[in-house]
């Protein structure tokens, strides 16, 4: 049985890529399924969605901890998610980078690594970065787990013509572009790079990794630790930040009253400065600034 | 007009934990927030599922700073009472300390105006001294934008959809405020987050009430209704300047206006940054035009009269 796992953005269509996957897979007569790890996780969030497939029938219906393969739909999600968690040694790692696939040698032994640049790609073709059919380009150029042909057909069952034809080429240009590392021909240990999954970028929030395995739980399930939710920092699910220029600011509190997330508080000054931690950067505050101090950013890609 | 700084009145504290998983922009997180702020630390809430309480409980996590108890879809308001009640036979028989304790439970509009509508109604007519606020996205968006009853004529949703067959939801949204006013209760009142200060306000006097009070919050839900993270405070305040959702208090039967519109503002306005009414034709979109006009002038009528 192949497993395999997708990380991307809620929104960002990674279920979409498992499913069509999967779809793939029934038409050449294999058993599949395809399903998202259901969460409280909206818009822009860290998501996953899993796809098995198999020549027989599969009963398992837990969530894929050890998968064969895993693609990382967005570059940004290697600031925050480990992305190879429990990923096999013998496993393949897919990722949407400009970079070669020997940035991403890390410290875990692997069957193959691949990158491609399916932003880049998206952009091109499609005029918005959805880059989940493309991964599938990536996908089948580096392991093949179904025929190109199966997969052009799923995306001609799902999308519209039009849209189909434009996600075809896309993931045809993938396919062809697409950079493969071949570990067992790859000198390892000596080199290992700094920027390897889980590198830190600017603004880059440290998501706590706090899965103990065993919680004692209160009776009826209370929660004994009132607004603990602050050490989930949402920061990572921003792909614009605000920028304050002080000196457009008078320090009216209109940022602070509008912001969903309570991402600004006063500061001894006066200003409200904001806390990136939190900011998921939906831009309300830039929109409803009244003298325009505040502008939002694009982040930058971590490790791109 | 208030003044620009008026909001820095409001208070600082903050009782809805950052690291909620709302989507950036959810205009109903940001309207709990602003209500949370103003009934400070002396409050038990009893949350219906939806939305709200799905962000802000991931087990073992919760943005609550106060008392809070999720309890099913349809119960809010009979927990709320149950809560109430207790709280005052306990102060009552000396086992706690007599205080101001203000008992709110919240829902979606889903959580209101469907399957919640029983308790709630119920917990109205017995008098009991609850706050209910009403969380209105016009859709189930919990589950991914299902239709209520308070989804809005034209409206496409999952379950309303705008296709060949059909153009949107094909009702007129249920005007829940009517529903609590009718029951003959203290206080009701509209609000919107887009307006802070008229909303704390209105939070204010509701908590000060004595027996029940309803507050209909609009709650602008970008994933809900197509538009982007960042004009939720702009759908917000055009929902009330077209028209589409005025802001009103009824205080012992005594309709008010709290924020005249001196002209409305063409519905167009509020239609056109919304995915969920691209389909509307024109003569449909001058047909609810017409409707919104005649409602705002029989709600004219009434503030006037009681002025
Ligand atoms: C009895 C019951 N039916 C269905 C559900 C599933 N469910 C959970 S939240 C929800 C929708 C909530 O909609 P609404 O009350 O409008 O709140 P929103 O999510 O829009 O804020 C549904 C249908 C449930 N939890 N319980
Ligand atoms: S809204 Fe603008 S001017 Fe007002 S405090 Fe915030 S940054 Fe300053
Ligand atoms: S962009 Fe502004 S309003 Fe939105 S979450 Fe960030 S700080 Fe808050
Ligand atoms: S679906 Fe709508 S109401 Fe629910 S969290 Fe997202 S924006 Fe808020
Ligand atoms: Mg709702």
């Amino acid at each position: 049985m192949l497993e395999i796992r997708f990380h991307g953005r809620g929104g960002q269509g990674a279920v979409t890529s498992a499913e069509l996957l999967a779809e793939a897979a029934l038409t050449e007569g294999k058993h599949a399924q395809a399903f998202p790890s259901f969460g409280p996780e909206r818009r822009g969030a860290p998501v996953t969605s899993y796809c098995r497939i198999d020549e027989l029938p599969i009963r398992l219906r837990t969530n894929i901890s050890a998968p064969d393969i895993v693609l990382v739909l967005d570059p940004s999600l290697l600031k925050t998610v480990n992305v190879t968690d429990g990923l096999k040694e013998t496993g393949t790692l897919i990722i949407n980078s400009q970079k070669g696939p020997e940035h991403f040698v890390h410290n875990h032994k692997l069957h193959k690594i691949a990158t491609v640049d399916a932003t880049g790609i998206a952009l091109q073709i499609l005029g918005r970065s959805i880059t989940n059919t493309i991964l599938l380009g990536a996908l089948i150029r580096t392991i093949a787990p179904v025929e190109l042909s199966s997969i052009t057909a799923a995306i001609q069952k799902r999308f519209d013509q039009k849209n189909a034809a434009l996600n075809i080429q896309a993931l045809q240009q993938a396919y062809q572009e697409t950079k493969i590392l071949n570990m067992p021909d790859y000198p390892t240990q000596e080199n290992q790079f700094a920027d390897a999954p889980a590198a830190t970028g600017e603004n880059a929030p440290v998501q706590p990794q706090a899965q103990s395995l065993w919680i004692e739980l209160e009776l009826g399930c209370l929660i004994t630790n009132p607004g603990n939710s602050k050490t989930y920092y949402t920061g990572s699910w921003r792909s614009f930040y605000p920028l304050l220029n002080k000196d457009r600011c008078i320090k009216c509190g209109i940022c602070w009253i509008l912001c969903p997330d309570a991402a600004y508080t006063q500061d001894t000054e006066g200003f409200y400065p904001v806390d990136l931690n939190y900011c998921k950067g939906c831009g309300i505050c830039a929109h409803e600034c009244p003298t325009g101090a505040i502008t939002m950013l694009q982040e930058k890609e971590a490790g791109v | 007009m208030p003044s620009l700084y008026a909001v820095k009145t409001l208070p600082s504290q903050e009782y809805f934990a950052s690291g909620h998983r709302a989507c950036p922009g959810c205009g109903e997180a940001l309207a709990v927030r602003q209500v949370q702020k103003i009934l400070g630390r002396n409050v038990i809430v009893a949350s219906a599922t939806g939305c709200m309480e799905i962000v802000s409980s991931p087990f073992p996590l919760s943005s609550w700073e106060v008392p809070w108890i999720h309890v099913a879809f349809e119960n809010a308001a009979a927990v709320a009472a149950g809560i109430e009640k207790g709280l005052e036979i306990l102060q009552r028989k000396g086992k706690i300390k007599k205080q101001k304790i203000t008992v709110l439970a919240m829902a979606g509009d889903g959580g209101t105006a469907d399957i919640g509508l029983q308790a709630l109604s119920g917990a109205l007519e017995r008098r009991h001294n609850i706050l209910f606020i009403c969380y209105d996205n016009e859709a189930y968006m919990n589950t991914g934008v299902q239709r209520s009853s308070s989804t809005p004529f034209g409206a496409s949703t999952t379950t309303s959809p705008a296709g060949t067959h059909q153009a949107g939801q094909l009702t007129p949204k249920k005007n829940m405020p009517a529903i609590a006013v009718a029951h003959g209760i203290p206080y009701v009142a509209t609000a919107s987050a887009s307006y802070p200060l008229d909303l704390a306000a209105k939070v204010r006097k509701a908590a000060a009430t004595r027996g029940p009070a309803y507050l209909h919050i609009l709650s602008v839900c970008p994933s809900g209704w197509g538009i982007p993270g960042d004009a939720t405070i702009k759908l917000g305040r055009l929902a009330v300047q077209s028209g589409v959702f005025p802001l009103y208090e009824v205080q012992n039967g005594k309709y008010k206006i709290t924020v005249p519109v001196q002209e409305l503002l063409p519905v167009q306005a509020y239609f056109q940054p919304q995915r969920r009414f691209r389909h509307l034709h024109p003569e449909t979109i001058e047909q609810i035009s017409q409707d919104i006009r005649e409602k705002w002038q029989e709600l004219k009528k009434r503030s006037d009269k009681t002025n």
